[in-house]
């Protein structure tokens, strides 16, 4: 398992930081804007079959 | 178009601004006030108090434009002085800007005045480039009251709008701050620094009253 | 210019994005995971920048590139609205300043990583390219702030599109003045990551993730506009059902 990191010398923590941090910022980005359109989508159908209680 | 509407705005600005608190001595306490609580801060070092003076200067001057400004235009939108200017025609961005400059006299221009006898106390030398001093502060504040007017103006239909102006405007007081700090310390950049002031400053009075204007025609819809 | 008329019609644009913001997630994904491997698994090391260190470049680049291009894709889709008062181009306008914060603040935060073994220092004044996004981000902050504030969308679009405007009359002067502010004492080991200086097998991947990020920055933008777009649309019909009852 190890061998297939690369190797990264004395900086590996602060490389793996830096994509550790983009991977969350990203992905954390991606799920919200998914999920936000989902809920969008959610609330105009509900809207359109006139089922306010739904909310 | 006749300038009267704009002379009007502007005298009823700087009676505003003079008699609404208490002259410019609110201002001045302000920005004196700012200013004094970064010694008790720091420390009191007359080497380190030198260096940072002009900073710390810098910092209050635009922290106290930014103060004055929050009701400078939420009074004509709220009283419908706003209404009758658009309905009258009137140049919005000319009263705006004569608003604007009426702020600058009674808030701005006195703490510039006021900068030397800060700048002692910051230990500076006693020289004539205080005076110098004093011209590059008023300018730079005519720069930071022209930005900050236009997030005045953005934010002038919002109650507490004080942090948004602050957010909006400090952005935008980044040149004048650099080239006014730079301008300050004088010798590395010779004529240059002052004059890039100068020029920012420009740009500001040329293309903050139109943004103003055009916040402010939002405002009144 | 099919395009162009298409980005115009909401309805064109639901139909056009159903298929294109997931082309952009697959494509720009894909981008981004090749360059990720080239970039830490394949290229050699430069000694010249740093070592190791320098691998950091395959996601801090990419992300400067967007912090600049979304503000001026966001400044630009205002000036489009404030002019044309196309709804779809305030649309992009607002979905694009929040995705345009979170890149810039990835941009920030790998450029302090990647400082503190370079410079000794996670936040370095006189790197001028720290200080300007570090200013992008607040002009970001900035048009967030306002828009939430105003209590119509028209009154949003409208301070929005004014805001985004005045600050992209700044930015040059922003820029110029903070290189000014830097040179003053400039460190003559400042590392050069895009110059004539770098060499060829870093180019690709380096090429290869920024046009991912781009990619997927872009099917972002899309799926928050259509979020948008349904929301107009349900609030529309919350008003016509109320004007009926």
């Amino acid at each position: 398992m190890m061998e297939l990191l690369p190797d990264l010398d004395k900086n590996a923590a602060y490389i793996w930081a830096c994509y550790g941090l983009g991977a969350l910022l990203v992905g954390g980005t991606v799920i919200g804007v998914v999920l936000k359109a989902r809920a969008a989508k959610a609330a105009l159908r509900r809207m359109q079959t006139g089922d306010e209680d739904a909310e | 178009m006749s300038p009267k509407p704009i002379l009007s705005a502007f005298r009823q600005a700087l009676s505003e601004a003079w008699a609404g608190g208490a002259g410019a001595l609110l201002p001045l306490g302000f920005f004196a006030g700012a200013a004094v609580l970064v010694p008790l801060g720091i420390g009191t070092e007359p080497g380190m108090l030198r260096a940072v003076g002009p900073g710390i200067l810098w910092v209050s001057l635009a922290l106290s434009s930014l103060v004055t400004l929050e009701r400078i235009f939420q009074s004509d939108v709220e009283d419908g002085t706003l209404d009758l200017w658009l309905q009258a025609g009137a140049p919005v961005s000319a009263i705006a800007a004569a608003k604007t400059f009426a702020h600058w006299l009674t808030a701005g221009l006195p703490l510039a005045l006021m900068s030397p006898v800060l700048a002692l106390m910051f230990q500076a030398e006693a020289s004539l480039s205080l005076l110098t001093g004093a011209l590059i502060y008023g300018l730079g504040g005519l720069a930071f009251f022209f930005w900050g007017g236009v997030g005045a103006a953005l934010s002038a239909t919002v109650r507490r709008g004080g942090l948004l102006i602050a957010l909006i405007a400090l952005p935008l007081y980044v040149p004048t701050a650099i080239f006014g700090s730079m301008a300050m310390r004088g010798a590395a950049f010779g004529d240059t620094a002052p004059l890039l002031l100068a020029a920012s400053t420009l740009f500001a009075l040329a293309a903050a009253p139109f943004a103003m204007a055009a916040a402010l025609r939002l405002a009144a819809d | 210019m099919g395009m162009l008329s298409a980005f115009a019609n909401p309805h064109r644009f639901l139909a056009l994005s159903n298929w294109l913001a997931p082309l952009f997630y697959g494509v720009g994904a894909a981008m981004i995971a090749w360059g990720l491997w080239q970039g830490l698994w394949v290229v050699p090391k430069d000694d010249y920048q740093g070592g190791d260190i320098m691998r950091v470049m395959f996601i801090h680049v990419p992300a400067a590139w967007l912090a600049m291009a979304s503000y001026s894709g966001m400044a630009a889709a205002s000036f489009i609205w404030f002019i044309w008062r196309h709804e779809l181009a305030d649309i992009a306008a607002k979905a694009i300043a929040p995705l345009g914060a979170v890149w810039t603040a990835l941009c920030l935060a790998t450029g302090s990583i990647w400082g503190k073994p370079t410079w000794g220092t996670w936040w370095q004044w006189d790197d001028a390219r720290m200080m300007s996004v570090l200013f992008l981000f607040f002009l970001f902050l900035g048009y967030m702030a306002l828009r939430a504030a105003m209590d119509s969308r028209q009154k949003a679009a409208r301070a929005g599109a004014i805001l985004a405007m005045v600050g992209a009359l700044n930015v040059p002067l922003i820029k110029f003045s903070v290189d000014m502010f830097t040179s003053l004492h400039q460190d003559a080991s400042v590392i050069t990551v895009d110059g004539p200086k770098m060499a060829a097998v870093y180019l690709w991947p380096l090429m290869m993730s920024g046009l991912g990020h781009m990619l997927l920055f872009g099917g972002l933008v899309m799926t928050l506009m259509r979020a948008e777009i349904w929301t107009r649309r349900a609030a529309r019909q919350r008003a016509r059902l109320l004007a009926g009852a």
